[in-house]
């Protein structure tokens, strides 16, 4: 069979099975064992046990389940409805207020983890239900998520920042300072969207009636509450930011440090310990699922030539600066939809490097270019991870007290949810082709 | 005849490398082989080559040989010693070998190869291959630091038997996967590596080292290709002897051009202010007794480490460096 | 059987737990004494392998794998399960493939008494198993929901 008709069957096989309503990583790993056995045989289906194991074992996925048994801790303990109470109270008075709080937090958290999914399963748990039970619009509540969650991508530190580097030998540190400054923009333009929408309808996310927002005492009362945890929350950024964890180190501190202050505040009984443990392992296996899906499904790339094949076209097209990046920012996106952004470090970099060198284009300009459309590939619909992950946390949080607005929630109603983020998106990725200082001022200001 | 349409097949070989394509293994040394067996089999073999984890990760690269997912691999035998205890003796026994003649003379004179070879073939459906580098492999800190003692409680990142060795020099070895260096140094994560300039320079890690160990050399490094028994049983005999001459005589141009590099290496680390250590003869000795004492231990983990141990020891008697 | 997969799931679930202990004391005996373990690491590898391997197919079970449901969502509730039955064979197809290759995995690495190539260096075999039971538990249950969807699917049980 031509590497022609593989890809073009391997992508209508996998498009088949997601449409249908096969669970993705099911459909990843089918069409992933499907084609590899009519391309290559039984031999090669000797990668199944070994990309599960790997997947499993791997440093930087460890951290995702110990962040969200500490997500699950905080929702079920009741930390995490005051800490949304506590920013209520503060912004309540702010249409949109909660969910700026929540787009900066899931930027923060996502940039701090390094992964891209991180911050939309820890916070979904989190400020999902909070915005739903105040009345918030679903579609308002949902949307700021996935996409803030991406933008970790580019904000350092960054896991794929480090294995571009690694791969192409840009720079690691160029690519760091060349990432946060889009990182920010995108970031600032998603909080201003929020607000400007909120304040030409109010009924989006309703503020809190004049006579009934809290005196300043009550606020400083209310904040003395949960000292505690956000204490804790500090903690564990803290540790990952200057370096005396590393992102699971921290994440399992922070998870242990949750259920302590639970136990000791007797917020945690044994039946509610185990659906603590019960719903963070179920959200934990349904994403190391996902997880190991796009693994295998990035090889299935490799050996089917499909990735050998997408590079000679490319190559063949002998287009100029700005039409090459464009197209590379097309076929980043695609593949992010269904594999993890490592994956497309190690399928893209050895098929655009040597493009890049040949049209001299500015490697750090090109990287930070090929990092943000990762990120963009993740919440791009029709598919993509943290678009899936969403759907999950909608699924775990529907059944909450006062959620019922959730149920029957599709991906569709998710699609239209992060839309215009994802416009700001490639907005942002357009400026970044026209102005390419954009990505290299602060790189060359700082080596 | 038949042999005439033998000598027309094209055999397509899945080769997978266990580090990023912009590193100097996988430049000299692989692009190296791959292109002379390329060049020699006149076309007849050619490689489908996968960058570091591409279909397997570095650490599952023999079992996927062995189960013919790939048909070939270049890697590093101090990512196996959980599956081939000698893999210690195979990657150069700390302090042993200063030179990479060194390690020729161990391997193809003084019948270390025959030894590795053993370990691997008895264990896994493989043949293998010795591929000598030329690291100048040392240990590289964010501090400066003068004297083995201040290497005391630091967390040094090393691999395998290096691990062992920075455990016995009183630091905390601790495992940090190739991606993570650059953010474990530049954090504080880690206080050093054992790692070799070339690769320093290579992974843009110089910024965040301070002073580095370069002498005495730790080793100078060898690794290994890897080849599927049933694919090396599917080649007609003259294109494994075309492998055969590559992985031996082949590697050793790769090798001194590995030198040329790593030497650079030394001096573009020195020229971003790095401060070569010089270490003083009561450390130098100290080293020596706790890598012998290493050597040791590592004799009594299978009868062919015993027996690879002996033949290095037998070398350095020779040599004089050892009584 | 239910109640069985649901078993395994909620202890396999409590590693999670356990994980986070094992991160706390490492971190713990690092900074307030200085003596990093060398045991941890190895631990939490196989803590995260047997909660994924574990839970699989009680997630499965539960139908929490996550779908792209809009075109499904407007199907009426027995179209639906018609689909799920058509995908049984690929989802038995997918487990026996785990079962199988993952027990050749196992296997070998068991007669090979291989190990981790870390300093506390423990034997994989044990972790390595976990992957042709993860095969087995989900093979069962793809059995037991075709049944059930076979129901719905012919009109007998509500989902
Ligand atoms: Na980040
Ligand atoms: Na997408």
């Amino acid at each position: 069979m031509s590497p022609e008709l593989a890809t073009i069957l391997i992508f209508g096989n996998l498009i088949l099975f997601l449409a249908t309503g096969l669970p993705v990583a099911f459909a990843l790993i089918g069409v992933s064992l499907i084609w590899s056995l009519l391309l290559q045989g039984t031999v090669i289906l000797h990668l199944l046990p070994a990309t599960i194991f790997e997947t499993s074992t791997t440093e930087i996925y460890i951290a995702a389940p110990l962040f969200i048994l500490m997500a699950v801790a905080l929702e079920k303990t009741g930390i995490g409805a005051m800490l949304y109470e506590v920013i209520y109270k503060w912004t309540g008075g702010v249409p949109g207020g909660l969910a700026v709080g929540t787009i900066i937090a899931s930027t923060l958290v996502a940039a701090m983890t390094g992964i891209g999914g991180t911050a939309v399963l820890v916070l979904g748990i989190l400020a999902v239900p909070e915005m739903i039970r105040r009345g918030y619009d679903v579609r308002l509540a949902l949307g700021g998520l996935p996409p803030g969650g991406a933008l970790g991508i580019l904000i350092p530190p960054t896991v794929i920042g480090v294995l571009l580097g690694g791969f192409t030998g840009i720079p690691i540190g160029s690519l760091f300072f060349g990432g946060m400054v889009p990182g920010l923009l995108i970031a600032l333009c998603f909080c201003i969207y929020v607000l400007v929408i909120c304040a030409r309808d109010p009924s989006l996310a309703p503020p809190i009636p004049k006579d009934e927002r809290p005196t300043l005492r009550e606020k400083i009362r209310a904040t003395g509450l949960i000292v505690l945890p956000v204490g804790l929350i500090v903690l564990v950024l803290g540790a990952i930011w200057t370096g005396a964890a590393t992102p699971s180190e921290a994440a399992g501190i922070g998870a242990f440090g949750t259920l302590v202050i639970g136990l000791a505040r007797g917020q945690l009984g044994p039946k509610r310990m185990k659906e603590v443990m019960v719903t963070s392992g179920q959200v934990s296996v349904m994403v190391m699922t996902l997880l190991i899906g796009g693994a295998l499904f990035s090889r299935l790339l490799q050996f089917s030539g499909s990735a050998n094949l997408i590079a000679s076209y490319i190559i063949g097209m002998e287009l100029g600066v700005t039409e090459m990046l464009l197209v590379f920012i097309v076929l980043t996106t695609l593949l992010g939809m269904f594999i993890d952004g490592a994956a497309i470090i190690f399928i893209v970099s050895p098929i655009l490097m040597p493009v890049v060198q040949m049209l001299g284009i500015d490697p750090v300009w090109f990287g930070v270019i090929l990092m943000i459309s990762i990120a963009a590939g993740y919440v791009t619909p029709p598919f993509g991870m943290n678009l899936f992950y969403l759907k999950g946390i909608v699924e775990q949080t529907k059944d909450m007290p006062g959620c019922d607005r959730l149920r029957g929630v599709t991906i569709a109603d998710i699609w239209a949810a992060v839309l215009p983020y994802v416009v700001i998106i490639y907005l942002v990725i357009g400026l970044v082709l026209v102005f390419p200082e954009l990505a290299t001022w602060l790189p060359t200001q700082l080596r | 005849g038949s042999a005439a349409a033998d000598d027309d097949k094209v055999y397509t070989l899945r080769y997978q490398v266990s580090h990023p394509s912009n590193q100097a293994y996988a430049t000299k040394n692989g692009e190296g082989f791959r292109k002379l067996v390329e060049e020699m089999s006149d076309g007849r073999i050619k490689f489908e080559v996968y960058d570091a984890g591409a279909l397997v990760s570095v650490t599952g690269m023999l079992e996927a040989v062995d189960q013919g997912v790939l048909d070939i691999s270049q890697s590093w035998g101090g990512f196996y010693s959980g599956d081939i205890p000698e893999a210690d003796v195979e990657v150069g026994l700390p302090l042993a070998w200063q030179e990479p003649w060194e390690a020729y003379d161990a391997y193809f004179n003084r019948g270390l190869k025959d030894v590795i070879e053993e370990a691997y073939e008895s264990r896994f459906n493989v043949k293998w291959f010795p591929a000598i580098i030329s690291l100048n492999y040392g240990i590289a800190l964010r501090e400066p630091i003068e004297s083995l003692e201040d290497l005391k409680g630091k967390k040094i990142r090393a691999v395998g038997v290096y691990g062992e060795l920075m455990q016995k020099l009183g630091a905390s070895p601790v495992v940090v996967p190739g991606a993570e260096l650059y953010t474990a140094l530049q954090l504080g994560t880690i206080d050093g590596m054992v790692y070799g300039p070339a690769a320093i320079h290579e992974q843009d890690l110089q910024g965040f080292v301070k002073s580095m160990i370069l002498s005495p050399n730790l080793n100078t490094g060898v690794g290994h290709w890897v080849v599927n028994r049933d694919t090396w049983e599917s080649l007609p005999e003259d294109l494994q002897e075309v492998i055969e001459f590559a992985a031996y005589y082949g590697n050793l141009a790769q090798t001194m051009n590995y030198s040329a590099v790593e030497t650079e290496g030394v001096g573009t680390i020195k020229a971003a202010g790095v401060t070569p250590v010089e270490l003083s003869e009561a450390d130098r000795a100290k080293m020596n007794a706790v890598a012998l004492e290493l050597w040791n231990e590592i004799a009594t983990r299978s009868e062919l480490a015993a027996k690879g141990v002996e033949i290095v020891k037998q070398q350095q008697k020779d040599y004089g460096e050892l009584d | 059987m239910d109640r069985f997969s649901q078993g395994v799931a909620t202890v396999s679930s409590f590693l999670l737990g356990a994980m986070a202990l094992v991160v706390a004391y490492e971190v713990g005996s690092r900074y307030f004494f200085g003596r990093p373990t060398i045991w941890a690491w190895d631990v939490n590898v196989q803590l995260m392998m047997a909660m994924i391997m574990l839970g699989i197919a009680d997630v499965y079970r539960r139908d929490m794998h996550i779908r792209v449901d809009v075109f499904t969502s407007r199907l009426s509730e027995r179209a639906r399960a018609w689909l799920d039955v058509l995908y049984a064979p690929l989802l038995l197809f997918i487990a026996v493939i785990i079962l199988w290759t993952g027990w050749e995995y196992f296997y070998k690495a068991f007669l090979r008494g291989q190990r981790a190539s870390t300093l506390l260096a423990p034997p994989l075999w044990p972790i390595k198993f976990l992957l042709p039971l993860c095969g087995a538990l989900l093979a069962v249950q793809v059995v037991v929901k075709f049944f059930r969807d076979l129901r719905v699917a012919l009109g007998k049980a509500r989902a």
